[in-house]
């Protein structure tokens, strides 16, 4: 898979980051791909995908509502605040 | 119709379970401070796992019944990705390649919608922003209580053909939702959202518009407009042969017209894959037969059966089934009184002026006996229907017994024959003219004297004779 200049806008623009030296980064990207690359290596014709190690059945949760002990913790960590919203800059500025 | 509508839907209802999709934070949050019931499960803290939970496959099992869908016993989830600020994980927890549910139907009017599949998901955060419109907004504001509540995705095959008939099938679907309890439904809130895509066919060359998506309509009226608006504006562009562009278009309530929402190169790519936090959900036959059985009568095998039972014509029928709080004290009180046609009139033509469908019948004053207290005085001439139903709305008040009321106001039925006569002899004495003119031919005169009578005895008087004594009278 050849990485460039318009597939990293593409992935910067769905990851909403702003890249300056593209250059870098199609460098970089280059060689994440190839080395996942040899994974191609392996014969896997006729093998399933296996989408979980774990192919017991999932253990569902009982309908108990409570609210979790330390919400505050959650709000602490917020980079911005106002009030209990968590504050971001406007999303199309 | 030349320019033939082709319509599918894709609907979000949020499904009133306890808790959250994937953790123990209550689901109920619609009023609720902002950030007051999140955790780090559904805020997307690192290392949180989510556990799915067991009410959401149970309502979405109830649902898909009611909607005639196959359920399968394996699904399992997968994350569907975006960046967005409502949106706390960076993707969205959704069943993307197995869903819960497919091929079902929902009839409408005689006619099979059918459904493509229903899948379980998780609800994104709310967005508050500090200016009028998005696009001017400097600040948003994240409340995350939104986050993780439990969705179940519909998607309808095109088999809708009019802005009209989306209405009617959401409508219908918010009817079952509320029936079998999974969800409220209630659009304005949010509890049902519902997009739409609209192609165009050309009957006469056959040729099919390109497909339009359309968002935002947050009431059943909107659906309907916002559909007729994009339906004219594809024909007007398709007469003039112009190309109709694919593309994703939004209701604007201040114009009520719809506007292209995202260009086409900023089309999105969600990169699903399996959820690997999730094992697969295999449930047995005998937990979704179990489930099953739990489904209550649904909206149309009640409507047939009220025809059937109690002999009601389609319009009454389908107003008392149109909601399960309705149908009900319905039934209790035909149980007591014996008469499902009396109580029907009854119910459209009275209680239904004070009370909405939607209301909770359990906490009304008239109780079914007081039905039958009141059908039994007027069928024992007793009382008049008109006092009848003045006493019915002070028993709807009150919750009085309406015997009481009739009792201690006096307002039985004057049936005294000589009272009756010398009210009527006073009114003709003073109305020699009318007398002369009824004898002359205009017997419509009669209601005159008529209604003299039963304005002196405010209403009591017996019709039925006062009539007959009033024509014996003047034809003297």
């Amino acid at each position: 898979m050849k990485i460039d200049e318009k597939l990293v806008e593409d992935v910067a623009m769905l990851a909403r980051l702003k890249i300056d030296d593209k250059e870098k980064f199609i460098k970089e990207m280059q060689k994440i791909v190839d080395y996942f690359q040899v994974l191609e290596e392996v014969e896997t014709e006729g093998v399933e995908p296996m989408y979980t190690p774990i192919e017991n059945n999932v253990k569902l949760r009982k309908k108990d509502a409570r609210n979790f002990e330390d919400i505050e913790e959650i709000r602490k960590i917020f980079p911005s605040k106002e009030g209990n919203y968590l504050k971001i800059p406007g999303i199309h500025k | 119709m030349r320019f033939k509508p082709v319509i599918g839907l894709e609907i979000h209802v949020q499904l009133n379970t306890k808790t959250k999709a994937f953790c123990s934070c209550p689901a109920d949050v619609f009023e609720l401070e902002p950030n007051s019931a999140v955790c780090p499960v559904c805020t997307g803290q690192p290392g949180a796992l989510p556990v799915p939970s067991e009410e959401m496959f149970e309502f979405g099992i109830l649902l898909a019944t009611a909607l005639n869908c196959k359920i399968h016993e394996y699904s399992r989830f997968d994350r569907k990705n975006y960046f967005y600020p409502d949106l706390p994980k960076g993707y969205q927890i959704t069943q993307f390649f197995h869903p819960l549910a497919t091929e079902g139907y929902l009839e409408l009017n005689g006619k099979k919608v059918k459904i493509r599949r229903i899948h379980l998901e998780e609800d994104a955060g709310k967005l508050i922003h500090s200016a009028e419109t998005i696009t001017e907004a400097k600040y948003s504001y994240v409340d995350m209580n939104r986050c993780g509540v439990p969705l179940a995705e519909i998607v309808t095959d095109p088999d809708i053909d009019s802005p009209r008939e989306a209405r009617e099938f959401l409508e219908k679907l918010r009817q079952i939702l509320r029936y079998i309890g999974v969800s409220t439904g209630d659009m304005e809130k949010g509890a049902l959202r519902c997009d739409a895509n609209i192609s165009v066919i050309d009957t006469e060359t056959g040729i099919q518009s390109n497909k339009v998506e359309v968002k935002n309509m947050n009431s059943f009226k909107f659906v309907e407009k916002a559909l007729e608006y994009e339906y004219g504006r594809i024909v007007e562009l398709m007469k003039e042969g112009k190309e109709v562009e694919k593309e994703t278009r939004g209701w604007d309530l201040s114009s009520k017209t719809t506007i292209s929402m995202r260009s086409k190169e900023e089309a999105n790519d969600y990169r699903y894959f399996p959820e690997p936090d999730i094992p697969p959900v295999i449930l047995s036959k005998d937990y979704i037969n179990n489930i099953k059985s739990r489904i209550p009568e649904l909206p149309d095998e009640k409507l047939l059966r009220f025809k059937n039972e109690y002999g009601l014509g389609d319009y009454e029928a389908k107003i008392l089934t149109s909601s399960v709080q309705l149908a009900n004290y319905f039934e209790e009180c035909v149980r007591i009184t014996k008469n499902p046609k009396e109580t029907s009139n009854w119910f459209l033509t009275e209680l239904l002026r004070f009370v909405s469908p939607e209301d909770n019948f359990q906490n009304l004053k008239i109780k079914p006996e007081h039905f039958k207290e009141l059908f039994d005085m007027v069928n024992n001439r007793e009382i008049s229907r008109n006092i009848a139903k003045n006493v019915f709305e002070e028993t709807f008040k009150t919750g009085k017994n309406p015997r009481e009321i009739v009792e201690k106001k006096g307002l039985k039925i004057v049936g005294d024959e000589s009272m009756i006569e010398e009210i009527l002899r006073k009114l003709i004495d003073q109305n020699p003219d009318k007398v002369q003119a009824y004898k002359n031919g205009k017997t419509g005169l009669l209601g005159f004297f008529v209604g003299g009578v039963m304005k002196e005895t405010k209403g009591k008087a017996d019709p039925r004779k006062v009539n007959e004594i009033a024509r014996k009278l003047l034809s003297d």
